[in-house]
């Protein structure tokens, strides 16, 4: 569609409340009562002249350019922050406001520079059409005085400029970073004509300054002062797609602003339900990967690992792979290979995957990466619940007054919904972390916890006990809600369970390392709420005790009444932008799409009467089985799409010499990531600027994906599927991904109501959303618990076999940061870099001064299953005995480190607690060594020809 | 498969129905594993209950596995 900048009504909109009714240029409008006349007169069709303002952010009144007459008051306020009230009547046109907004822009002129024809914002700039606006002929008082034309500009950051030059010092930036992301980097520093902009830093540099580089500032800007680079390069956009952000789990929508085919910026778009026009800096900045010169674009077959890549045609590698797959299955039976789809892909294609895997390879042996982060949410909260799913919008968190975030860094992985929070909480909500780490949400502008539970890796469920414990204890439950909504003999035994003197803080403050008095004071705050909401992440889920631990989560909710409506819940904060759409689609080995499980006869016999065969009643391989199955010789082919195994696994050592064992390795990706590898056949992919689809994100909301280019290589991931299944010997087909949308639907309880029109109707749509709930589910389980009555489930605490020893002393646990994303595939092909060039390790002054290190020193991090060396970072955010790092590099290989052990039910990974030790090293390990000798070798490629 | 991990595996699900009563104990355990193991885990787990490696299965993981076997 032709590019149109986004409506802009001034002010904030206000939700709820009596409609008044006023006159405005004299015409008649109704607007929720505390709506500015700023607002209401866009409402009905009246632009304002205005500077300062923008709805993103409260009314600031600095700009004076939207002064208006009002009928009965003095002078001539400003539309901005003047509410409406009943009858009121309003003037926006007079000769008086017409001379005083030109006086106005006058002064603003008189410093501003005159390039308008060569500037970066030249035909998208507020104050150029205000100017026009208001009918600015000329500057009575010149261009020769006191300006500030020749301050120097800032082009650290590297995704936009910030050119004081051109400043009005609106201060709309230094709202939006207050309001809006909640950092607050950025002040106006200096009084009257000195007043400026600053990133409050000793250079007034953005780079490095607290800036996090979400874009809101560049947004907010009515000039060109603050400019993308890309627009400063490229110019102003002619074209427009409304598509999802390709990162995290919250799923931001986007307005992909083009040229043509060329993707000029990203902008948040306001009516994206999860995101509501906020960005963070991996979806606003972070898109160059899509046409890095890294990407593949040609299919590449090779016999064995150690030949080099051969370029072919899509129909030779297809028929390639799929008499290889046929060879292996023909010796080593059906069920001898398998596939794992990826969080990364959209819906169609990670659906398209299970039913190739199911269809044409006659087998159940198809897993996701959520095996591998959030497999325990789908086991917990499927047993206590019902499904698998968070039980909230991420709105949701505005209406909370108590917010306990477990495991969960959402400042660095979440940071769109972060903001959403932290501004709940400067209005007043209260905060409990429960963390080894002090996150950034721990204490900073304007937020501090209340309580930060910083408890030993691998207690959280003896923590969540002790806070059960106490809430039953002092009886602060909520006996009502119980009574009515959860099974009666099921609570009752978890009831005579909990209340076990072995669940008491007392007794457990010493296994989590956090005084009984702490435990107590936060299950008080807690169950006192009115509305009590847990956000968790891949803290919870990575343990050995992952399920145990989301289950013990739901128990404490439902024991206060904490379900069922606004601001309250169980919220998982997932990974990756599909985690939970590729769960939905089926992609675990013992689930069809909808989570049904494969042995219910009517269940299968639904999918087989549509996809006419049959299919296997029993569960497949997971991952981890997958692995271990290579390694003892009864699986031997491998299809993977999207994800980077030999990277994000666990035990890397284990998956290679897993997918070393395997007779055939095939890889649909962008790049030659660290699977690659160990690959035989390369299929490439697209990315998310090329996939026709949706996405569902951690709110169950179901987005539309849209194309702003066709494929770069030449085909849709799913019609590549289709043709590989083509010539595995089960044609599967369909038109477009819309056709695969309405085999979803036709399938899938919970998908009923969806379809490519209704979302391209209707923005998104969260599920269920079917006849029962045909305009989709904000909130579940508000009448009752899917499963019915809701289940108190026994939540033992078991430690990890994993311990610290004399040879490993300390514990490692691992995460991510803002800047990169997961093994870095795509960030790592960004200007990010410039944040986070390599994986650091943080160690605690007592730890790193015990073993001589110093901030930036080489150590070796070892546990008993490998050795990596990266440098050091000395903190104090992590408690003493504890280290952290990262997992976004492939040359640090931070899961050479980590082991095999797994959550009891799911076999999610226990990354989160590895015994290690740290030394002064000096030089790379073998397996680093023997790493980069593999990297250099898969890129060898011989095109077709050769 | 590695004996030892299936062992692990099967101990770990136990120790989770450890803190139910011992019917229901067994029953979930054979449950969990029957709803979410492959066969041929499945079919090593039941070797090793039939073997000497049953005694390092957790007394429930054990009845569970050999009522499979049965």
């Amino acid at each position: 569609m032709k590019y149109t900048p986004e409506i802009d009504l001034g002010t904030p909109k206000i939700e709820g409340g009596d409609q008044v009714t006023l006159t405005i240029d004299g015409k008649q409008v109704s607007v929720p009562e505390g709506t500015t006349v700023m607002r209401a007169a866009n409402v009905c069709g009246t632009s304002i002249p205005k500077l300062c303002a923008t709805d993103s952010i409260e009314p600031f009144g600095s700009c004076r350019m939207c002064l208006v007459e009002i009928d009965g008051m003095r002078g001539t306020p400003s539309s901005c922050t003047t509410p409406v009230t009943d009858g009121m009547v309003v003037n926006t046109q007079s000769d008086r406001l017409a001379t005083l907004r030109r006086g106005i822009m006058e002064l603003y002129i008189s410093d501003h520079p005159l390039d308008c024809l060569t500037c970066a914002a030249n035909g998208n700039c507020e104050l150029q059409d205000t100017a026009g606006e208001v009918g600015l002929r000329d500057v009575r008082y010149g261009y020769k005085g006191e300006n500030h034309l020749d301050a120097e500009k800032d082009t650290s950051n590297p995704y936009f400029t910030f050119d004081p030059a051109k400043c009005i010092v609106c201060s709309r930036c230094v709202r939006a970073c207050e309001e809006v992301q909640g950092t607050y980097a950025l002040t106006i520093d200096g009084k009257g004509f000195n007043s400026k902009v600053s990133a409050g830093t000793a250079d007034n540099d953005f780079l490095s300054s607290d800036c996090v580089s979400c874009g809101a500032c560049v947004q907010a800007c009515p000039t060109a002062t603050l400019s993308e680079k890309s627009i400063i390069t490229e110019g102003q956009p002619t074209k427009l797609v409304e598509t999802t952000c390709a990162y995290c789990g919250v799923g931001c929508s986007f307005r992909a602003e083009l040229q043509g085919e060329k993707l000029i910026r990203m902008v948040p778009s306001k009516a994206g339900g999860a995101n509501e026009g906020h960005s963070c800096v991996k979806g606003r900045f972070a898109w160059g990967y899509a046409t890095h010169a890294d990407r593949i674009m040609k299919p590449m077959i090779r016999e064995k690992t150690s030949d080099p890549w051969q370029e072919v045609s899509w129909d030779e590698a297809i028929n390639y792979a799929a008499e290889r797959f046929k060879a292996i299955q023909a010796k080593h039976g059906k069920t001898s290979i398998g596939g794992i789809t990826s969080s990364r892909c959209t819906n169609e294609e990670v659906y398209a995957v299970q039913k190739m895997v199911r269809a044409a390879f006659g087998n159940n042996n198809v897993d996701t990466c959520a095996r591998v982060c959030h497999s325990p949410t789908g086991y917990g909260l499927g047993q206590t619940f019902g499904t698998s799913a968070g039980t909230q919008d991420f709105k949701s968190v505005e209406e909370a007054d108590v917010i306990m975030v477990i495991g969960a860094n959402p400042t660095d992985a979440h940071p769109v919904f972060a903001s959403r929070m932290k501004k709940r909480l400067r209005a007043g909500a209260a905060l409990i972390v429960i963390d080894p780490r002090r996150i950034d949400l721990v204490k900073s502008a304007h937020i501090s916890a209340s309580h930060h539970l910083q408890m030993r890796p691998g207690t959280n469920v003896a923590v969540l006990n002790a806070l059960a414990y106490t809430i039953i204890t002092e009886g602060l439950e909520s006996v009502d809600y119980i009574a009515e909504r959860c099974d009666d003999a099921a609570y009752k035994r978890w009831r005579d369970f909990i209340q076990t003197p072995e669940n008491a803080p007392e007794a457990l403050a010493e296994t989590c390392g956090v005084p009984a008095e702490t435990l107590r004071a936060a299950a008080r705050l807690y169950a006192g709420a009115g509305n009590g909401a847990i956000y968790y992440g891949l803290g919870v889920t990575e343990h050995s005790q992952g399920s145990s631990a989301v289950m013990a989560m739901a128990n404490l909710a439902m024991l206060t009444g904490n379900v069922g409506r606004e601001g309250v819940g169980i919220n998982p904060l997932r990974g990756q932008n599909n985690v939970q759409g590729s769960c939905d689609m089926g992609s675990f080995p013992h689930e069809l799409p909808g989570y049904r499980h494969v042995s219910i006869d009517s269940v299968r016999e639904l999918f087989e009467g549509d996809w006419g065969t049959s299919i296997m009643p029993t569960p497949g391989l997971r991952i981890p089985n997958m692995f271990d199955a290579a390694v003892d010789g009864t699986f031997k082919g491998l299809f993977v799409q999207g994800e980077d195994i030999a990277q994000s696994d666990p035990d890397i050592q284990h998956v290679s010499a897993a997918l070393s064992a395997m007779d055939c390795i095939i890889v649909q990706d962008l790049f030659l990531n660290e699977t690659a590898q160990f690959a035989h056949v390369f299929l490439p992919g697209t990315s998310f600027l090329e996939k026709d689809g949706t996405f569902t994100n951690a709110e169950r909301r179901i987005n539309r994906v849209r194309p702003v280019r066709a494929p770069m290589q030449g085909m849709d991931e799913w019609q590549t599927l289709c043709a590989f299944s083509n010539a595995m010997g089960y044609p599967m087909a369909w038109d477009s991904a819309a056709d695969i949308m309405d085999e979803i639907a036709r399938l899938t309880p919970s998908f009923t109501g969806v379809s490519f029109k209704r979302l391209d109707d209707e923005g998104s749509l969260q599920w269920p959303c079917n006849e029962k709930n045909p305009n989709g589910t904000r909130t579940m389980h508000v009448d009752g618990f899917v499963r019915g009555k809701g289940q108190f489930m026994l939540t033992r605490f078991v430690p990890t076999d994993e311990r610290s020893t004399r040879k490993y002393p300390l514990i490692l646990t691992t995460g991510r940061i803002l800047s990169q994303y997961n093994v870095g595939a795509q960030t790592r092909r960004t200007e990010n870099n410039i944040w986070h060039g390599e994986d650091l390790l943080e160690i605690h002054p007592h730890d790193a001064e015990l073993r001589g290190v110093r901030d930036g020193d080489l150590i070796s991090l070892a546990s008993r299953k490998g050795d990596t060396v990266l440098r050091a970072v000395v903190s104090d955010r992590m408690p003493q005995g504890v280290v952290y790092t990262t997992f976004h590099h492939p040359t640090t290989g931070a899961n050479v480190v980590t082991t095999e052990n797994s959550d009891w039910a799911t076999n999610c990974p226990e990354y989160k607690v590895t015994a290690v030790e740290v030394r002064l090293s000096n030089a790379q390990t073998s397996w680093q060594e023997e790493r980069d000798g593999r990297a250099e070798s898969v890129t060898h490629i011989l095109q077709a020809g050769e | 498969m590695d004996a030892h991990k299936l062992i692990k595996m099967a101990n770990q699900i136990a120790d989770y129905f450890d803190a139910y009563p011992e019917e229901e104990a067994v029953s979930g355990i054979n449950n969990h594993i029957t709803s979410f193991w492959e066969p041929r885990m499945i079919d090593d787990i039941k070797a090793i209950a039939g073997s000497d490696g049953g005694s390092d299965l957790h007394p429930l993981a054990n009845k569970a596995v050999m009522q499979m076997v049965a």
